[in-house]
């Protein structure tokens, strides 16, 4: 189960990139600081948990806007097919702030397990993720179907996490496709050991690149993760944006991301 | 004095044999060396799949060497092959399997061992 607690955008308009960079780096600081513990999973991973089929997972997510907040919670239900093959949905339940609540758009997935190289304490492991996404969000949601082809991998010893997905989305009713990408590297700072008693950072640079105008829309990211107990982890993580779609009237924002994750057998 | 002699010695073999108290139990002891092992969250899902084998317990993990060790209480007919298939069913590499079988008492498996 993946808990987003809190999913919080702050405005962040006209502020000069040195002082935007200082604020990265203080935020971090505080971050850690302040809850010594984690961010969100903003990089896919290739590592299936070999859950047997038998898990369910979920994340909630509180999104504050400028004139409203959205609460959501998706439920996603993995299957281990086999060892190397995962499938997955996700049903997402949308709250508003003005009593609105309803579903968001519901997903399908699977991943496929194509390249392992094991070591001690050290993996590298390759996959393909191909995900749907049905319109079937009645407050929040793209009205449209959308096709996700991706490539994950990553790197992982005991010392260092390099996380790499790349993937290309086709979008329906005329919407401009994308390519994106997600590169994020991992740390841990505290003695590696099972049970767990973990400290892990993160940091990452994340990208959007609309195929038909050429626009692209990339962010850094820094995030903490604690991990207190073998089934249960907190994480919050921090995103600012480095370079935005000129086209759209967006302000430049931070998103801050709290959370946790539960595996329930 | 001899009857005191008798007495302590008596006492002392009860102490330190509990097999008059418990009879032995086949006990088996796996050792596996895991390739992979990087991530101790992950290792949840491993630990789990180990416990599905019939009479394991004791199951530890130790990241740092990339070791697992477990007991299986009773008979059993276990072999490498077994307990390599569920490692790998886990999503790991088994990299070398010992299988030791020996007589236990059932409290202390590792106490046992280590005598």
């Amino acid at each position: 189960m993946k808990c987003y607690l809190l999913h919080k955008k702050i405005i962040f308009k006209d502020v000069p990139m040195k002082r935007k960079i200082l604020i990265f780096f203080f935020s971090q600081i505080l971050m850690n600081w302040l809850y010594a513990q984690g961010p969100p999973v903003f990089s896919d991973t290739p590592i299936f948990l070999g859950l047997d089929g038998r898990a369910v997972r979920t994340f909630g997510q509180w999104i504050k806007m400028e004139k409203s907040s959205v609460f959501l919670i998706p439920f996603g239900v993995p299957y281990n097919i086999r060892t190397n093959l995962l499938i997955g949905v996700v049903f997402p339940l949308v709250w508003k702030s003005n009593n609105e609540n309803g579903m968001g758009d519901v997903s399908i997935s699977a991943k496929f397990l194509y390249y392992q190289k094991d070591g001690l304490k050290k993996t590298f492991r390759m996959a393909f993720k191909l995900e749907e996404k049905f319109p079937t969000g009645t407050i929040m949601g793209s009205k449209a179907y959308q096709t996700y082809l991706g490539l994950i991998s990553g790197y992982i010893s005991t010392k260092l996490g390099i996380y790499l997905d790349l993937g290309y989305r086709a979008i329906s009713k005329q919407l401009p496709d994308n390519f994106s990408y997600n590169l994020s590297i991992g740390i841990p700072l505290m003695e590696v050991k099972y049970p767990p008693r973990q400290v892990n950072l993160y940091w990452g640079v994340h990208g959007i690149l609309t195929v038909a105008k050429l626009q692209q829309i990339s962010y850094v990211s820094s995030a903490i993760q604690f991990i207190p107990d073998k089934r249960f982890l907190v994480e919050g993580g921090i995103k600012v944006p480095i370079k935005e779609n000129p086209s759209v009237q967006e302000r430049r924002n931070i998103i801050i991301s709290l959370g946790g994750r539960v595996l329930i057998f | 004095m001899k009857l005191m002699i008798k007495v302590l010695l008596l006492i002392g073999l009860a102490s330190s044999t509990p097999m008059f108290s418990q009879p032995a139990i086949d006990t088996t002891r796996v050792k596996i060396r895991v390739g992979g092992l990087a991530c101790p969250f992950c290792a949840y899902g491993l630990e789990k799949k180990v416990l599905s084998i019939k009479g394991a317990r004791e199951v530890k993990i130790d990241v740092e060497t990339s070791q697992i060790t477990f007991y299986v209480i009773g008979k059993n007919d276990l072999s490498e092959k077994v307990i390599s298939e569920k490692i790998t069913e886990a999503g790991f590499t088994p990299l070398k399997v010992t299988i030791q079988r020996r007589k236990h008492h059932l409290e202390d498996p590792e106490k046992n061992e280590k005598k």
